[in-house]
């Protein structure tokens, strides 16, 4: 625990006095409204069905069709925002799945070691072991996956990634000064897990939800490229598919209109829940916040 | 095109009737280069059969083939590797017909049950052994009782009856009733490679058989490398050839990213665009700069019904309207750029040279479709905006397709909407797909499927009822219709061309009316190529893996002139 | 409290951290040995019956692979199609066919693929250098770059440098890889074509030099390589600079601040030797999931490695592809977590007090 007195050795020439990611964390939090507002009113917002044969195959971009066509003559726009649904669906239950089973998981096994965390680690060996993505190749044909599907079944096979780092800084933590001097005071294990460990882990928790929650929208993506996943549910993933599997796409103009907007609609869902996550930084680490006071 | 259909004519023209037959027993091999050069002569004068070609450079699936000997390779991509070693009785020439080849000659029996063919005395493996009759009849007999058995080679060919070797030059095959494909079943693009007795009689496991022993044959190439990784193939060529030296000295077969792209980017002598719609920019782009082969495709995107799924599916009037309803064309337009047609509707494809005239073609009508839907009861009973079933609940169609076929299926789902008819799709993975179609767990199917322009035995397999086809996902469930099986059965043993292809034309006929299975779309064929040193470009019908490049005569002989025959 | 200060890594202590670890290696009890091999037995059967029942429980049929109907030359005839099912073993009861399994691979036996006519082992070893080769040097230059960066950043956190860091890095994530892959390959093979379209070598070069073979390498491996980095730079940096972040308010660093030690050392032994362990835990997570994880990106380049292999035998249900590729892909990843579990020891001491 930190005496307030060292605070004046914290690095306040290096930190700008306006903090940069409250405003981050603003831009974050509108772009994510924004992605809620598409999947609230997509239906009214998008000027086509997603399927419907709005117009010729690969229109430019016009007034009637503001990011063109795809092959089959589809609405790219209306694809995008109707799309907005299915991928920030997949990111929470993907992103919240795995943290969850992941944080559980390793904090115990952290916590508790002896033959519990040998127990839980070795399941966690057997989950990492299995080759992940032919697994979901595998699976995905058999469970035949909506977007939902996918979705626990990414948060069933990659907790262990979550669980492994939990637990290393679990036990980085308890070994750590603090946690032992409570210990000698008598302090009991959920209580030291609630005000020790779960809040020292925070920060990870959301570093660990941020990457899981894009890799679930990129694996979807990915698994839908590679034929696994239902091709009806308009999706980010699914334009994206569609695009890299028109060969002609890279030698017309057509990949600016038809790949670019859903890379960057992913790119930019991502980077605004990033940016909430290190805004919210400051609140989850209570030290750094005193020390910038 | 317009070149190669010129050569046909002349060469008839020159040598006449006699001398382009094979059965006359008497015509030398036409395909030596001093032959074939003469009667190409005339033809067109920038075909430069003397000089040769120090290599060629082709683009290969990624997709592994197996390991190229007749008893490992696997689908027709593999296999056709294996010809470029493995020589058969006959090989086809431009025109997809089996051509002398080891074979000079051939003649069959009055009742079409004995078949002598009369080999090549030159014929030699490329170990140095002569290659005599005794080795056609070890391949046969290894292939049909053997230890090649157990591979599934030449597994189509139980029908043969008995293979002898009367002399060092001449094998006898007896067939135990008569086959009108017989000679394509052993001289086609994927017949039967004969290899040679000396190594293969000790070989029992011939599936596992690997190393330099296994790549020896008699052909005009030999295979000095083999990536297994990559599925790439360096063959160089046999110059002790016995038809002669082969024009083309190299061909490097490898897998490329995109073999357009490639093709663009100067590393590939020619490259087709497969079955996908190539940009028009590109298509310009590419036709500067090389010459553009087409042809009518030999691959579709085909919708089968469930006979066996009860009503509508059952209901003739039901599958036409649905027909009626498609806007097939348009698929054309959307999918392949405009280049194909919509399927024929008799379950042969375009090119196919037993495909029937006036065939109805169920053109883009959708009041007719309205009308037809609707004196089937199939009405709108609660004005939700689409169709119920008679008894008034919420009528929904499956849609069964793989991931390949979904832009298909978004497309059909969009015209059913049209009439009134809602669909759900579900997309499953290829082998799950082609599972569900085999077992008929499926209302309607959408199936990609080639080999349109094969022997009409293919289709046979697809539509009769009591035809052996269970193993495939192309067979139609649950169709049953009596006067088709009788004719199948008939055509299969008419060796009369003309009265076979009435038989199959009425065949086609009861298809388009009963419409178990409707052809979408059949993509042309395209492909690009630089005629600049190499001028045997030129698609082999009936065999799609061919391509415009990979025909071992057109290699050989370098050019793409028919060979005289009947 | 500042007397347990000195426990923490401190930067005038040079001491290499591999002693520790081998005494721990040798210090520890036969009976724990076994244990933990008995455990590693016990996760790899899980893994050789999961892979052996899976691809069965799947419809299809793995002699498809052999032929089509398309070509001409299926096997209409059951007869003949059973006589093919049962070279093949498959015409065997399913506990048949897991005791021929286990037999075989206890006599190191992977078996023979069906869609490739080939010893499953031998598919395997040609295979498995390249996708070491791509994934071995992404993992290892992202995680360079992400460390110094996820450094640099934590230390001036809410900087502006950090603040592009990180929506750079978490774009760069984003992308899904055989997007990333596609974008990479039309702007440096297609439009600016600098780098080949495809392949891991030119085929059948012949080279001048083991110089010009490498060249050749490196060249094929530049795109694939770079689609895969920036895809898991992003993953790593943010732990990284997350974890410096923790650790700044530690009392070690408050201490070695005081004491006035240069700000780089502060930087990349104090804070960054801290956060070592869960990059280290990632790094392992990341070089096992490596082994079969660069799947979109081979299948984008058509690079040989195990990923397209893998989905080339899940396409075709080759049953003993599947197993043997699965098999190997658990090895794998089995032996980085050993290599992880040593680092643990090496890089923290605290963990096996």
């Amino acid at each position: 625990m930190t005496t307030p007195g060292l605070a004046l050795a914290a690095p306040a020439t290096r930190v700008p006095v306006v903090t940069g990611a409250g405003v981050g964390a603003a831009a974050g939090v509108a772009l994510v409204g924004v992605a809620i507002l598409a999947v609230l009113f997509g239906d009214q917002l998008a000027t086509f069905r997603a399927t419907e044969l709005a117009g010729s195959s690969l229109e430019a971009p016009s007034r009637e069709h503001l990011l063109g066509t795809n092959l089959l003559g589809q609405d790219v726009a209306s694809q995008l925002i109707l799309g907005t649904r299915s991928s920030l669906l997949v990111a929470l239950v993907a992103g919240a799945g795995t943290v969850l089973v992941g944080g559980i998981v390793g904090i115990l096994a952290g916590w508790f070691r002896g033959w519990f965390d040998a127990t839980l680690m070795r399941v966690t060996d057997l989950m990492l072991v299995i080759p992940k993505l032919p697994l979901l190749l595998l699976v995905g044909a058999l469970a035949g996956g909506s977007a939902l599907t996918l979705a626990f079944l990414i948060a069933l096979l990659f907790w262990p990634v979550a669980a492994r780092v939990l637990r290393a800084q679990t036990l980085s933590l308890r070994g750590s000064t603090h946690v032992r001097a409570a210990t000698g005071f008598g302090a009991g294990p959920g209580d030291q897990l609630r005000r020790h460990i779960v809040p020292a882990l925070a920060l990870l928790v959301v570093a660990e939800f941020i990457p899981a929650a894009s890799r679930a929208v990129a694996m979807l993506a990915g698994l839908a490229f590679l034929g696994v996943g239902d091709p009806t549910e308009p999706s980010w993933g699914g334009i994206m598919r569609d695009a890299v599997a028109y060969r002609g796409l890279f030698v017309t103009p057509a990949w600016t209109w038809w790949l670019l907007p859903p890379i960057v609609a992913v790119v930019m869902l991502v980077v605004a829940i990033t940016l909430i996550g290190v805004g919210a930084e400051r609140r989850l680490n209570p030290r750094l916040g005193r020390h910038r006071r | 095109m317009q070149r190669r259909r010129l050569a046909a004519i002349l060469c008839v023209a020159v040598l006449g009737t006699a001398a382009c037959s094979p059965d006359t027993g008497q015509s030398s091999a036409p395909s030596e280069p001093a032959a074939s050069s003469a009667a190409s002569a005339p033809a067109s004068s920038e075909s430069p059969a003397a000089t040769t070609v120090d290599v060629l450079r082709l683009a290969a699936s990624t997709q592994s083939g197996g390991y190229p000997t007749p008893y490992a390779a696997i689908r027709g991509p593999g296999r056709l590797m294996t010809t470029f070693m493995f020589d058969q009785l006959a090989f086809p020439d431009v025109t997809g017909k089996p051509r002398p080849w080891l074979a000079n000659s051939w003649e069959s029996s009055a009742d079409g049950l004995a078949w002598t063919f009369h080999l090549n005395e030159n014929a030699r493996f490329t170990d140095g052994q002569p290659l005599t009759s005794e080795d056609v009849v070890f391949t046969f007999d290894y292939n049909l009782k053997g230890p090649g058995a157990e591979t599934g080679v030449s597994q189509n060919l139980s029908y043969i009856d008995s293979v002898t070797a009367p002399d060092p030059a001449t094998v006898v095959i007896k067939l135990k009733q008569e086959r009108p494909s017989f000679l394509s079943d052993v001289g086609g693009a994927f017949g039967v490679g004969i290899v040679p007795k000396h190594i293969w009689e000790t070989v029992t496991d011939p599936g596992h058989f690997q190393g330099e022993q296994a790549f020896i044959g008699s052909g005009p190439y030999i295979l000095m490398e083999f990536d297994q990784t990559t599925n790439s193939f360096d063959f160089v060529a046999n110059n002790d050839f016995y038809l002669g030296r082969p024009v083309v000295q190299e061909l490097r077969i490898a897998p490329v990213g995109d073999p357009l792209l490639a093709l663009a980017q100067g590393e590939l002598d020619s490259a087709s665009s497969g079955n996908a719609p190539v940009p028009q920019s590109q298509f310009e782009d590419l036709s500067s700069r090389f010459k553009v082969f087409t042809a009518k495709g030999e691959y579709n995107v085909a919708m089968f019904f469930n006979l066996a799924a009860g009503f509508p599916y059952d209901d003739v009037t039901f599958r036409q309207a649905v027909a009626y309803a498609l806007d097939r064309q348009d698929m054309v337009d959307r999918l392949a750029g405009g280049r194909g047609v919509p399927g024929p509707t008799g379950g042969l494809g375009p090119a196919n040279p037993f495909l029937a005239e006036g065939l109805p073609d169920y053109a883009f009508d959708l009041a007719k479709a309205s009308t037809m839907l609707d004196s089937i009861s199939l009405k709108d009973a609660n004005g939700d905006g689409t169709r119920d079933l008679p008894d008034g609940s919420a009528f929904r169609i499956d849609l069964l397709t793989s991931q390949s076929d979904t832009e298909e299926a978004g497309l059909v789902q969009e015209y059913l909407r049209a009439a009134g008819l809602s669909s759900d799709i579900k997309a499953v993975d290829q082998p799950t797909s082609d599972a569900a179609d085999t077992a008929g767990d499926y209302k309607i199917a959408i199936v990609h499927f080639g080999g349109l322009s094969g022997d009409p035995s293919g289709m046979v397999s697809r539509f009769a009822s009591d035809a052996k086809g269970q193993f495939s996902f192309t067979r139609v469930f649950g169709y049953r219709n009596q006067e088709f099986d009788a004719l199948a059965a008939q055509q299969a043993e008419e060796t009369d061309r003309a009265k076979r292809t009435a038989m199959v034309g009425q065949m086609q006929a009861i298809i388009a009316n009963d419409l178990p299975q409707l052809s979408l779309y059949v993509p042309d064929q395209l492909a690009f190529a630089d005629t600049s040193r190499y001028n045997g470009w030129a698609y082999t019908p009936q065999c799609p893996p061919c391509g415009i490049a990979l025909n071992k005569r057109m290699l050989f002989s370098g050019n793409a002139e028919p060979v005289p025959g009947e | 409290m500042s007397a347990d200060v000195p426990t923490a890594p401190r930067g005038g202590r040079a001491r290499p951290p591999w002693p520790r670890a081998l005494a721990w290696l040798g210090g520890r009890s036969l009976a724990r040995d076994l244990r933990t091999l008995t455990l590693y037995g016990v996760t790899m059967w899980a893994v050789v019956t999961l892979v052996f029942l899976l691809p069965r429980l799947m419809p299809g049929d793995p002699l498809s692979a052999l032929d089509d109907p398309d070509s001409g030359t299926f096997i209409y005839d059951d007869h003949a199609r059973a006589k093919v099912a049962a070279y093949y073993g498959l015409d065997q009861p399913l506990i048949a066919q897991y005791a021929d399994y286990l037999s075989d691979l206890a006599h190191g036996d992977l078996g023979w693929s069906i869609s490739q006519s080939a010893p499953v082992s031998r598919l395997i070893a040609s295979r498995l250098p390249w996708t070491l080769l791509l994934m071995g040097s992404a993992v290892i230059i992202s995680s360079l770059i992400s460390f110094a960066l996820g450094v640099t950043a934590g230390w001036r956190r809410g900087g502006r440098l950090d603040r592009a860091l990180i929506v750079g890095s978490s774009a760069a994530r984003a992308v899904p890889e055989y997007a990333m892959a596609s974008l990479l390959l039309v702007l440096f093979a297609v439009l600016v074509p600098i780098f080949p379209l495809a392949g891991a070598m030119t085929p059948f070069a012949r080279y001048a030099s083991p110089f010009a073979a490498a060249g050749d390498v490196l060249r094929h491996l530049a795109l694939p390589l770079a689609a895969l980095s920036l895809g898991l730079l992003g993953n790593k940096f943010l732990l990284v600079r997350n974890s410096v972040i923790g650790t700044l308010g530690e009392d070690y660093m408050l201490l070695a601040r005081a004491k006035g030690l240069p700000p780089r050392m502060l930087k990349f032994h104090h804070s960054g030797r801290n956060i070592l362990l869960p990059f280290i835990t990632v790094l392992g997570v990341q070089l096992g999931f490596a082994a079969g994880g660069s799947l979109f990106v081979e299948a984008v380049f058509a690079y040989p490695g195990m990923g397209t292999l893998v989905n080339g035998a899940v396409v075709a249900r080759d049953y003993p592809l599947l197993q043997g590729t699965f098999l190997v892909l658990a090895l794998v990843v089995l032996l980085a977590n050993l290599l992880v579990e040593l680092a643990y020891g090496a890089v923290d001491p605290r963990v096996y007090r």
